[in-house]
């Protein structure tokens, strides 16, 4: 499942990046690597989705939500 | 030898709030050396201070994180510091820890300095800076970037740590690894483990509480609401540049600058003088005093969007839209903004973290139909189109948004073909993943004093070339290059009779093949360039010059010479519509220049200008012969 698919108020955790390796690296640096969990908070406007992990808020473009494999936790 | 002190850390965790507490107004932009990405210097007391742009990892994935990384790494840069201070932003702290993994490989001395621990302590977020400072091994201290008297904390931690350096019998150390970017590569998943220890140890950042800001996001990211509430902050600053700017504008420009122009007449006799204060003096502090209301009112709100954490989420709501022309979500900001004024929007592009989104975004701002081109096209349109004025403004405000998504998409392309062939990502994932700040109350007294310290940098960089151009230009209007007697024996030549005049009738052969042809109309896109707003007056002049006993209004005049060619040369609607076009295009005012000059250098400012021209000319030219064809 894609995390573009969850609903508001899940959390679920990445399983897979499909990114090529130097992309993932940076996603990896920027938080959001295999294994991260995350909260969904907020569907936005024109796919973007707002994230919480820990005291972090992340928004992420609809670009990334389509590119990150998610399972519910 | 003075100490330099960097300021690092990632995008947004407020360096550049820090570094305007630390050097007040003692600082200046300067391009980082063989690019055009730019850095601010700043001085705090006897010290460099360098604000380097945002930097997430030494495996760098932009021009600017490049530009950063390679300024610590090299000791030949005249941007290596001697201290580095490491801006974490307590909310997001990992990010920081993980930078900081690589940056102690440099074997430089770095202060870990924590910001919003105020909204931390809010959240009963505990961070023991002593407990931060054994498990890392660096000075930490906690900081709200805007407050003076926290900031005193790290200014006291700078002075100790730099006596230390001045103290130390040891050499300075060289970095622990030749190549950190190659470095950080292999050693990244370590990092990250690292990272993961550390947070462990610390043990404060496991928060998962629904806060005020996520309920008020509720409401502002909404799918729907969100949109609503982003299209009423937009309006709002919209409104804040033009309409609320504009009465303020006319006061100044009516009863204010009447009554300085009679105390000026009063002191000074008529004379050389007299024409010097009233044509050069007078007319430069008025063209400054018209950008100040907008100007003002943009840094102001732009400083508010930013300081409650708007802007991050505006460039959530608007990412997608404006990723489809090549640029990031806040980009619409600046945009809109230059359909008031394009000087303030130049301003505007700071808020864009990325130099290339930076400059593309200024790129086409100057396209956008501003209030003086608006001012200035009721006129002509009412005048040349007497019976569809609103459909030609209507027209050339398509037209206007039509060249920004034309030179966009170019500008896109062109990026794209230039990373594939320079092996560069075509996304930055950075620009992708934002990291959105609490809500929180802008701090007033901090925006004012910073956007009267923008004003003032503004108004005494634009003012000295903004006067010598109008010393220029009154040299040329007072040398009289008449070909009669009659002409020359008067004190002051006419305009047309002028050498300013030559000029213009010379540049009107460069127009004749546009259509406008003639200099009333070549004078008057000479002096528009100056500003926009002085188009409409050199008009009125020139032909008042032309016929003294003129006594109606410049709209009736010009509509006369579309109709009857009664004056010296008279305009089709086709050339008169290319004469608009070509003042929509080509550079909008001096001050706008000079505004993308300080901002982004020379070169750039340059091309903007050569760029816009060439268009306009092209533009006017296809237009108008293109045009003769169907008409005839």
């Amino acid at each position: 499942m894609l995390l573009s698919d969850c609903s508001i108020n899940s959390r679920c955790e990445i399983v897979s990046i499909n990114l090529p390796n130097d992309e993932t690296i940076r996603l990896c640096e920027l938080g959001l690597s295999k294994g991260t969990k995350l909260k969904i908070c907020q569907l936005c406007p024109f796919g973007s989705v707002l994230v919480s992990k820990g005291t972090e808020r992340i928004g992420l473009s609809s670009q990334i939500t389509n590119l990150l494999e998610v399972k519910y936790i | 030898m003075t100490k330099t002190i960097a300021l690092v850390g990632n995008p947004n965790v407020g360096k550049s709030t820090l570094f305007n507490m630390l050097t007040g107004q003692n600082q200046k932009i300067v391009n980082a050396p063989g690019t055009t990405v730019t850095v601010a210097k700043g001085y705090w007391r006897d010290k460099t201070v360098i604000d380097l742009p945002g930097l997430i990892s030494f495996i760098h994935n932009s021009v600017d994180e490049q530009v950063a990384s390679q300024a610590l790494m090299d000791k030949k840069s005249s941007l290596y510091p001697d201290l580095i201070i490491l801006l974490a932003d307590a909310m997001h702290i990992s990010r920081s820890l993980y930078l900081y993994s690589q940056l102690k490989q440099l074997n430089k001395p770095i202060i870990f300095a924590i910001s919003m621990a105020d909204i931390a302590k809010k959240r009963n977020i505990i961070l023991d800076t002593d407990l931060i400072s054994k498990t890392i091994s660096a000075p930490t201290v906690l900081i709200d970037s805007r407050n003076k008297k926290s900031v005193s904390f790290l200014e006291d931690s700078i002075y100790e740590v730099l006596y230390n350096i001045e103290n130390s019998k040891e050499n300075s150390k060289d970095a622990a690894v030749s190549n950190l970017s190659l470095w950080a590569k292999n050693n990244f998943e370590n990092n990250i483990k690292w990272v993961s220890d550390v947070e462990k140890k610390l043990g404060v950042f496991d928060y998962d509480k629904i806060t005020l800001s996520d309920r008020v996001d509720k409401i502002l990211l909404n799918k729907f609401f969100g949109i609503l509430f982003f299209l009423l902050v937009i309006f709002s600053v919209f409104q804040l540049s033009t309409y609320i700017s504009f009465p303020i504008i006319d006061y100044v420009d009516g009863p204010i600058r009447n009554s300085l122009n009679l105390a000026f007449l009063n002191i000074f006799s008529e004379g050389v003088w007299q024409s010097f204060v009233q044509s050069t003096l007078i007319e430069t502090i008025f063209t400054l005093l018209e950008f100040i209301p907008p100007m003002f009112f943009i840094f102001v709100s732009l400083a508010v969007l930013e300081g409650c954490g708007y802007l991050s989420r505006a460039a959530l709501v608007s990412d997608k839209l404006m990723r489809s022309i090549g640029l990031e979500g806040k980009s619409i900001l600046p945009i809109i903004i230059g359909f008031g004024c394009n000087l303030p929007a130049i301003k505007a592009t700071r808020v864009l973290k990325t130099s290339e989104i930076r400059r593309q975004t200024a790129f086409i701002i100057p396209y956008s139909l501003c209030s003086a081109r608006f001012s200035i096209f009721i006129v002509l349109s009412h005048a040349f189109f007497p019976k569809n004025a609103g459909i030609v403004i209507f027209l050339l405000y398509l037209i206007s948004v039509l060249i920004i998504l034309l030179i966009s998409f170019v500008m896109k392309n062109f990026r794209y073909y230039y990373n594939k062939w320079h092996n560069i990502p075509q996304t930055n994932i950075s620009n992708l993943v934002i990291h959105l700040p609490v809500y929180q109350m802008p701090k007033f007294a901090f925006i004012l004093k910073s956007s009267f310290a923008k004003l003032q940098n503004f108004l005494w960089g634009a003012g000295r070339v903004i006067l010598g151009v109008l010393i220029c230009l009154t040299f040329l209007q007072s040398v009289s290059f008449a070909a009669d007697n009659t002409s020359k024996a008067e004190n002051s030549p006419t305009v047309h009779n002028s050498l300013y005049g030559v000029i213009a009738d010379n540049t009107a052969l460069i127009f004749a093949p546009l259509g406008f042809g003639d200099w009333h109309f070549s004078q008057a896109i000479i002096s528009g360039f100056l500003a926009k707003e002085v188009v409409l007056g050199s008009l009125e002049n020139s032909y008042s010059d032309s016929n003294k006993s003129l006594s109606s209004n410049l709209q009736t005049t010009l509509a006369k010479t579309s109709s009857d060619g009664s004056y010296s040369n008279s305009l089709t609607s086709l050339a008169a519509f290319s004469f608009m076009l070509f003042l929509l295009i080509y550079i909008p005012c001096l001050a706008t220049v000079i505004g993308i000059k300080s901002e982004f250098g020379l070169k750039f400012s340059f091309i903007a200008v050569g760029v816009s021209l060439s268009l306009a000319y092209v533009v006017s030219l296809l237009f108008y012969q293109i045009g003769i064809l169907f008409v005839s």
